[in-house]
C-alpha cells in the first residue's frame, strides 16, 4: 500500500492517458468480466453495488458507499483496488487525522539541506477513505480539492495526482457516533453513492465458511494491470451519447432543480457525470451506445446523494435522507419524457 | 458480462405504472400526480370545459331544427352561446374566482340580449332602462302568439329570436353554474336533455336521433375525465347507453301538447296570424291531411271563410282586426255589408268539425248569420263577417252555422251602381302603373263593373295563365304583397295567393271594390262516410245532407268583390282551383238557376259540372319525411339510412383513424423512413389499446420488460426483442440525419457514431405483424374488440398529449 509512484510531477499523468487506445469490444468486455469475477470472489451477492462500483472505476468518478458497520463496505472498496495491478492506498479517517497525513508533508532534507516533498497517501491510483465522516471537516476538504482538481498544493507547490485517480470512500450514516456530515460541496465530488444492505441469508451462511479459514481478499490477484485499465477508461469514453439522451439527461436535472419537494438540485457536474457514468454503463452492456435506460438505472446512484429534499424531508440533512430522495428522483424520472421519436414518424 | 439487471432501487416496477393510471385520468396538463402545480393544467382544463359546453349547448339547440324553419335562428342562438361561456372563462383565468365568472357572464348575456332585441330602448345599446323591459315584454308577446298560430316548422319571428336567445342564455349559465362553479359536470346533462326534449314535446317525430347523438357525445367527453379514472369497461357502457338512449329517446317521449279529440296524423295544417302570409307554404310544405269535415245542406258544398284582408300594411294584405268585445259574440253575427232583401238567398245549415287544423280564425261560410256550439270566446267583426277568438284555437271544435246562400243575378250584379268612391276601391299607393294599364287592357270595353270583374277572372282563368305552387318561389316572387303583383303578371303563373291579390288589386284601379279572402275550398264529397246522404229532420222537414273532407291542400284564396245590392261577391281567378260562383258565367239574363251546370259555358279548362271542385292539381311530390306517401316512407326510410351510418360512422371514427394510423406506419416502414422506430411506436400503441401499458411509456426496454412480465413469450417476445434492439439502434446510437449546419460547427463526438446497418424495412415489418398477432392473441376478443373499437391511442391524440419528446430539430 506504500507502493508510491514515481510519476507525480505535473503533466506526466495527461500524458500517459492520452497514449491509452481503446480497446476492442470483446477485450473490453473480458477485462470486465474479470474484473467483476474477482470482486464477487469476496462480495457475494451484491451485483448490482459491484457493478456501479466498476462503472465509477471506469467512468474516473469517485465512489462514496455509505451504510452501516460491517456490511462489507471497506471489503468492496478493497477487493475492487485488489483487482486492478495499481498503486492503492487506504485512508484510516479519524478525528484527530490531519489535512497533512492525506496530501503529505515537506521535510528538510539534513543531507541536501532543503526540503523535500513526502507525499501522502492520497498519490495513488486508487485510494480508499474508511469511514471518511469520522474525520474532521478540515482534513475532509483536504480530499476535495484533490478529487476534483486531481492535485494537491503543498507549502505553495502543486502536485499532479497519478492517473487515473479514483477515491472509494465509504462513510457510516450520520445518526451514528462520532461522524461529521460530508457538506454538499463534498458530496458532489462524488460520482455514485451506493449502499451495500445486508446480504441475504445464503450469502451470509456462505460468507461464514469461507471467511472460517483465511483473508478472502488473499486470493485475489490482480487481473488487470494500469495500462489495461487506461485502455478500458478511453473505450468507455468512445461510448457516444446521441443528442437525445444528452436532453434526456438535462431535462431529468433540470426537472431537480424545478421540484419542489427538493431544496437543492442536481448540479451541472451531476448532469454530466450521469452521462459520463451512463457511457460507462452502456461500455459494461457491451453497447456502443448509451439508452435512456442507462440513465434511469443511474439517476439515483449519481443524483441520490447531490439533492436535498425540502421541508420535512429535508429535516435529515447530509445525504442520510437517501429513501425520500430516492423517492423523488424515481418520480421525476418518471415524469420526465423518454425521448423515443424523431420527426416524421406518426 | 451484462448491466442489464437494473437497480432496484433505481426504478420500482411499480412507480411508472401507478404514475401511469393518474396520468390516464387526469386533464392533459393537469400532471400527472397531485402536486401543487396545477394552476396551468386548471385553466386549460376551464377552457375545455367550456368548449365542450358551448358546442354540446350548439347542438342541444340545433335539435330545434325540425320545429323552426332555416338556420338563421341557429346561427343566432350561437352569440350567447358564445358570450356567455367564453366572458366566464376569461373571467376565471383572469380574476381565478369561479363564481365571478358565471356572475360576469350573466351580465354580459343580459347586455347581449339587449343589444340584440332592444338596444335603442338601452343605454349605450346595452344597459338596460324600463323601456327595455316593455319591448322585451311586447317581443315575449310576440313569441308566444307565433308559437300558437304558427305550424311546424314555424318562422323564427323576432319574438321567437329573442325568447329562443334568452332561454339559450339562460341555459348556458346554469349549464356554467353545474359545470365550472359548482363542480358537478354531471349534472349539466339534465338541462341538455331538457333543451333536446322540446321537440319531441310537440312532435315526437320531429326530435333528431343524430342530435341527440351527438349531443351525448359531447357529454361523454365532458365527463371522461371521471369515467376513465374508474375504469374503461364503465366508459363504454356508459358510452352506449348515451347513444342508445340518444336513438331510442325521442321515439318514446310522449308528446305533451298534443290537443285532445285529434284525429288524424300530428302536425297538420295551422293558420297564423295572417293566414295569407303563409300560405303557399301550408300548400307546397304539408302532405295533404284532414282539415276539417262538415255536412252542410248545401249540395255543391260550402266555400268556408277564415279571414277577409282589406287593408295593405307595409304592402301587404292586412287581416281585419277584431275587438274582442262582449256583445259581438257568434250568437247573432251581423247581416251582411251591402246585401239587399232584392237579392235571392236560401239559408243554409252547416255543421263543422275541426280536425287537424289549428288557428284563431274560424272557417264560417259567408255570410254566416249564427253559430253555436263553439267552446272559447269568439267575435265576429262587421265588415267581413270573419271569426276569431283571442285565446281560443279551432282544433278540436265542433260547431253549427247557419249562413245564406246569396244568389245574386247577373242582371242584378250588371245593374249594380259604382261604388268607385268607397275606400276599398281606391289602389293601394305605391302601385306599379302596369297593374292598372294590364287591367284596362283586359277588361277593354266592358261595360260594366260586372263585366269588367268577369273579364279579369275570364282573363286569369283563360288558359293563358297556369298554376303552380312552386314557380313563384324559383322565380322569387313569393308571397302576398304589392310588390310581387307585376313579376306574376309578367310569368303568368302562380297560385291562389297571387291571383287573388292580382285580381283585388286590379279591380280596385278599375274603381271596384275589393277585398281578398283566405280560406277553404268546399272539399271532397264524403260518399262513403255514413254521414254523407242521410236524411236528418229539421223542424220537421227532411233536409238532404252532404258529407264533405276538406283537406290541408283545400286551404285557398280568392277575390271578392263588392256590388251595390248584392254585397261582397266572390269570384274565382284561379286556374283549375274552385268553383266559379254560379252567377257569373251568364252575361245573358239567366235567372234562378244557380246551377253548377252553368260552369259548362264558362271558358275554364275545368269545366266538368260533376265534381263540386274541380281537381286540384297533382300536388308536387312531398318532401314532409313524415308524410305517408309513398315518396314520404322512402324519405324517411333514407333519412333512417344516413342517420345510422352517421351514428355507425361517428361510433366507428376512432378505431378508423387508428387504422389509418397503422396503414401509415407500415407504409413509413416500407418506404424505409425510420422503419425501425415506426413500428416501435405501433407496437406501444397497440399495447396501450391493448390494455398492456399505461398511458405513459418508458423506454422501448421498459415497454418489453412489461409485455414479458406479462406474459407475452416465445416468438412474439423474440420479434419484439429484435424490434426493440433495432428501435434502440435507430433512435440512439446515430446523430441526427441532419447536421449542424449553422454556427459552430458541432463537436465530433469522440469516436464515429458506430455504423450499425439500419433495420431491414421487409423484416422490420414482419416482425411488427408478428408482435401484433401475438399481443392480440395474448390480450384475449374482448380487449382486441376494445382496442378495434375505442383505441385509446387515438383519445390520446385528440387530446394532444404525446408519450413522448419529440427530437429538438437539429
Amino acid at each position: 500500500m506504500n507502493s508510491f509512484p514515481a510519476k507525480f510531477e505535473r503533466g506526466h499523468a495527461d500524458v500517459a492517458l492520452a497514449s491509452a487506445l481503446p480497446m476492442p469490444e470483446d477485450e473490453f468486455l473480458g477485462a470486465a468480466h474479470q474484473i467483476l469475477a474477482a470482486i464477487e470472489t469476496v462480495i457475494d451477492g451484491k451485483r448490482e453495488a459491484v457493478e456501479i462500483a466498476l462503472t465509477v472505476l471506469l467512468a474516473e468518478g469517485h465512489l462514496l458507499i455509505e451504510d452501516v458497520p460491517g456490511v462489507g463496505k471497506t471489503m468492496l472498496a478493497r477487493a475492487l483496488a485488489r483487482s486492478v495491478d495499481c498503486s492503492v492506498s487506504r485512508i484510516q479517517f479519524t478525528p484527530d487525522l490531519l489535512p497533512s497525513d492525506i496530501t503529505g508533508v515537506s521535510v528538510f532534507n539534513q543531507s541536501d539541506r532543503e526540503f523535500e516533498f513526502k507525499p501522502g497517501p492520497v498519490f495513488a491510483n486508487i485510494v480508499i477513505g474508511d469511514e471518511i465522516n469520522r474525520a474532521s471537516p478540515k482534513t475532509q476538504s483536504a480530499l476535495l480539492e484533490s478529487m476534483e482538481e486531481r492535485q494537491v498544493t503543498v507549502d505553495g507547490k502543486t502536485y499532479e495526482l497519478a492517473r487515473p485517480f479514483t477515491v472509494v470512500a465509504t462513510q457510516n450514516p450520520i445518526e451514528m457516533e462520532g461522524t461529521y456530515a460530508l457538506p454538499e460541496a463534498q458530496r458532489d465530488r462524488f460520482m455514485a453513492r451506493i449502499s451495500m444492505g445486508y446480504p441475504d441469508p445464503a450469502a451470509e451462511l456462505a460468507m461464514l465458511r469461507t471467511r472460517a479459514t483465511s483473508s478472502p481478499l488473499d486470493a485475489i490477484s490482480p487481473v488487470v494491470g494500469n495500462a489495461e485499465l487506461e485502455s478500458m477508461i478511453a473505450t468507455t469514453r468512445n461510448v457516444f451519447a446521441s443528442p437525445v439522451i444528452e436532453q434526456y439527461a438535462v431535462s431529468i436535472s433540470q426537472a431537480t432543480r424545478r421540484d419542489p419537494d427538493l431544496r437543492l438540485g442536481a448540479s451541472p457536474r451531476a448532469t454530466l457525470q450521469l452521462v459520463r457514468a451512463a457511457k460507462t454503463r452502456a461500455a459494461l452492456d457491451g453497447r456502443a451506445f448509451v439508452l435512456p435506460d442507462d440513465i434511469i438505472a443511474l439517476a439515483i446512484p449519481v443524483l441520490g446523494h447531490r439533492l436535498i429534499a425540502a421541508g420535512r424531508a429535508g429535516a435529515t440533512i447530509g445525504g442520510y435522507s437517501g429513501a425520500t430522495v430516492a423517492q423523488i428522483i424515481t418520480r421525476i424520472v418518471a415524469d420526465t419524457p423518454v425521448p423515443l421519436t424523431s420527426r416524421g414518424v406518426l | 458480462m451484462s448491466m442489464t439487471t437494473r437497480p432496484a432501487s433505481a426504478r420500482p416496477p411499480a412507480a411508472r405504472p401507478a404514475t401511469a393510471g393518474a396520468a390516464s385520468g387526469a386533464s392533459p396538463t393537469a400532471g400527472t400526480s397531485p402536486s401543487p402545480r396545477r394552476r396551468p393544467g386548471d385553466t386549460v382544463g376551464s377552457i375545455r370545459v367550456s368548449v365542450l359546453l358551448a358546442v354540446a349547448l350548439a347542438l342541444a339547440v340545433g335539435n330545434l331544427h325540425g320545429v323552426l324553419s332555416g338556420v338563421f335562428w341557429w346561427i343566432a342562438t350561437l352569440a350567447p352561446i358564445v358570450v356567455v361561456f367564453a366572458v366566464a372563462t376569461l373571467t376565471r383565468v383572469l380574476l381565478r374566482r369561479r363564481g365571478w365568472g358565471t356572475l360576469v357572464a350573466a351580465v354580459a348575456a343580459a347586455g347581449l340580449i339587449t343589444l340584440l332585441f332592444a338596444a335603442d330602448t338601452a343605454i349605450l345599446g346595452v344597459i338596460p332602462t324600463g323601456d327595455t323591459w316593455g319591448r322585451f315584454a311586447v317581443l315575449a308577446a310576440e313569441a308566444s302568439e307565433s308559437i300558437t298560430v304558427q305550424a311546424v316548422p314555424a318562422d323564427a319571428t323576432p319574438g321567437i329570436l329573442f325568447l329562443l336567445c334568452s332561454a339559450t342564455a339562460g341555459i348556458a349559465i346554469v349549464l356554467d353554474i353545474l359545470a365550472s362553479w359548482w363542480r358537478v359536470p354531471a349534472l349539466v346533462g339534465i338541462p341538455l336533455l331538457v333543451v333536446l326534449s322540446v321537440p319531441s314535446t310537440i312532435d315526437p317525430e320531429l326530435a333528431d336521433p343524430f342530435f341527440f347523438a351527438l349531443v351525448a357525445i359531447t357529454y361523454l367527453m365532458l365527463l371522461r375525465p371521471r369515467v376513465a379514472r374508474s375504469r374503461p369497461p364503465v366508459a363504454i357502457g356508459l358510452g352506449a347507453v348515451a347513444v342508445l338512449g340518444a336513438l331510442v329517446l325521442p321515439l318514446v317521449l310522449p308528446p305533451v301538447a298534443q290537443p285532445s279529440g285529434d284525429a288524424g296524423p300530428a302536425g297538420g295544417l295551422t293558420t297564423g296570424i295572417n293566414p295569407m302570409l303563409d300560405l303557399g307554404e301550408d300548400l307546397r310544405r304539408n302532405s295533404p291531411t284532414q282539415a276539417l269535415t262538415y255536412t252542410t245542406t248545401s249540395p255543391e258544398g260550402e266555400y268556408l271563410r277564415l279571414t277577409t284582408l282589406e287593408d295593405f300594411v307595409d304592402d301587404e294584405w292586412e287581416p281585419v282586426s277584431i275587438t274582442p268585445i262582449p256583445d259581438n259574440d257568434v250568437s247573432a253575427i251581423g247581416t251582411a255589408p251591402g246585401l239587399t232583401t232584392a237579392v235571392p238567398t236560401t239559408p243554409v245549415s252547416t255543421s263543422i268539425t275541426i280536425n287537424n287544423s289549428s288557428g284563431r280564425w274560424l272557417p264560417v261560410p259567408y255570410p254566416a248569420a249564427s253559430i253555436s256550439g263553439l267552446t272559447g270566446d269568439w267575435f265576429w267583426e262587421p265588415n267581413g263577417l270573419s271569426v276569431r277568438s283571442a285565446e281560443s284555437n279551432m282544433r278540436g271544435q265542433a260547431y253549427e252555422v247557419t249562413s245564406l246562400n246569396v244568389q245574386p243575378t247577373s242582371n242584378q250584379l250588371e245593374a249594380a251602381p259604382s261604388s268607385a268612391s268607397l275606400r276599398l276601391a281606391q289602389p293601394p299607393e305605391g302601385l306599379d302603373p302596369l297593374v292598372g294599364e294590364t287591367a284596362r287592357t283586359v277588361v277593354a270595353d266592358a261595360p260594366t263593373d260586372y263585366a269588367r270583374a268577369v273579364a279579369l277572372q275570364d282573363w286569369f282563368r283563360g288558359g293563358e295563365f297556369t298554376y303552380s305552387e312552386d314557380a313563384p318561389v324559383e322565380e322569387g316572387f313569393d308571397g302576398s304583397g304589392l310588390d310581387v303583383l307585376v313579376p306574376f303578371l309578367e310569368a303568368k303563373t302562380g297560385y291562389c295567393v297571387h291571383y287573388a291579390s292580382a285580381m283585388a288589386v286590379m279591380a280596385r284601379t278599375l274603381g271596384i271594390p275589393s277585398r281578398v279572402v283566405v280560406g277553404f275550398l268546399p272539399g271532397n264529397e264524403d260518399t262513403s262516410s255514413d254521414a254523407a246522404e242521410s236524411s236528418v229532420s229539421e223542424e220537421g222537414e227532411e233536409v238532404e245532407l252532404t258529407a264533405f273532407t276538406v283537406s290541408s291542400r283545400d286551404l285557398h284564396s280568392w277575390p271578392e268583390l263588392y256590388f251595390e245590392g248584392s254585397g261582397w261577391t266572390r269570384f274565382e281567378p284561379t286556374p283549375g282551383r274552385g268553383i266559379e260562383p254560379a252567377y257569373l258565367p251568364t252575361p245573358v239574363d239567366n235567372p234562378s238557376t244557380p246551377d253548377v251546370d252553368e260552369s259548362q259555358v264558362t271558358p275554364t279548362p275545368t269545366a266538368t259540372a260533376a265534381p263540386p271542385v274541380a281537381p286540384a292539381p297533382t300536388p308536387t311530390p312531398t318532401t314532409n319525411a313524415l308524410g305517408g306517401t309513398e315518396e314520404g316512407t322512402r324519405t324517411l326510410s333514407l333519412w333512417a339510412l344516413v342517420i345510422g351510418l352517421g351514428v355507425v360512422l361517428v361510433l366507428a371514427a376512432p378505431g378508423l383513424v387508428r387504422v389509418a394510423i397503422r396503414a401509415a406506419r407500415f407504409g413509413s416502414i416500407r418506404a424505409g423512413r425510420l422503419p425501425a422506430t415506426a413500428a416501435w411506436f405501433e407496437v406501444v400503441d397497440t399495447a396501450r389499446d391493448l390494455g398492456y401499458a399505461g398511458s405513459t411509456v418508458g423506454t422501448p426496454r421498459e415497454l418489453e420488460h412489461r409485455l414479458r412480465d406479462a406474459g407475452i413469450a416465445g416468438p412474439t417476445l423474440a420479434a419484439l426483442t429484435t424490434l426493440r434492439v433495432a428501435v434502440e439502434r435507430e433512435v440512439y446510437a446515430a446523430t441526427p440525419a441532419t447536421a449542424p449546419g449553422k454556427g459552430r460547427p458541432a463537436t465530433p463526438p469522440l469516436a464515429a457514431p458506430p455504423r450499425l446497418a439500419a433495420a431491414d424495412p421487409a423484416e422490420t415489418a414482419e416482425g411488427l405483424r408478428v408482435v401484433l398477432a401475438g399481443l392480440r392473441s395474448h390480450a384475449g376478443r374482448v380487449a382486441h374488440l376494445r382496442a378495434a373499437l375505442v383505441p385509446g391511442t387515438v383519445r390520446d391524440r385528440l387530446r394532444g398529449g404525446r408519450r413522448w419528446t419529440i427530437l429538438p430539430q437539429a
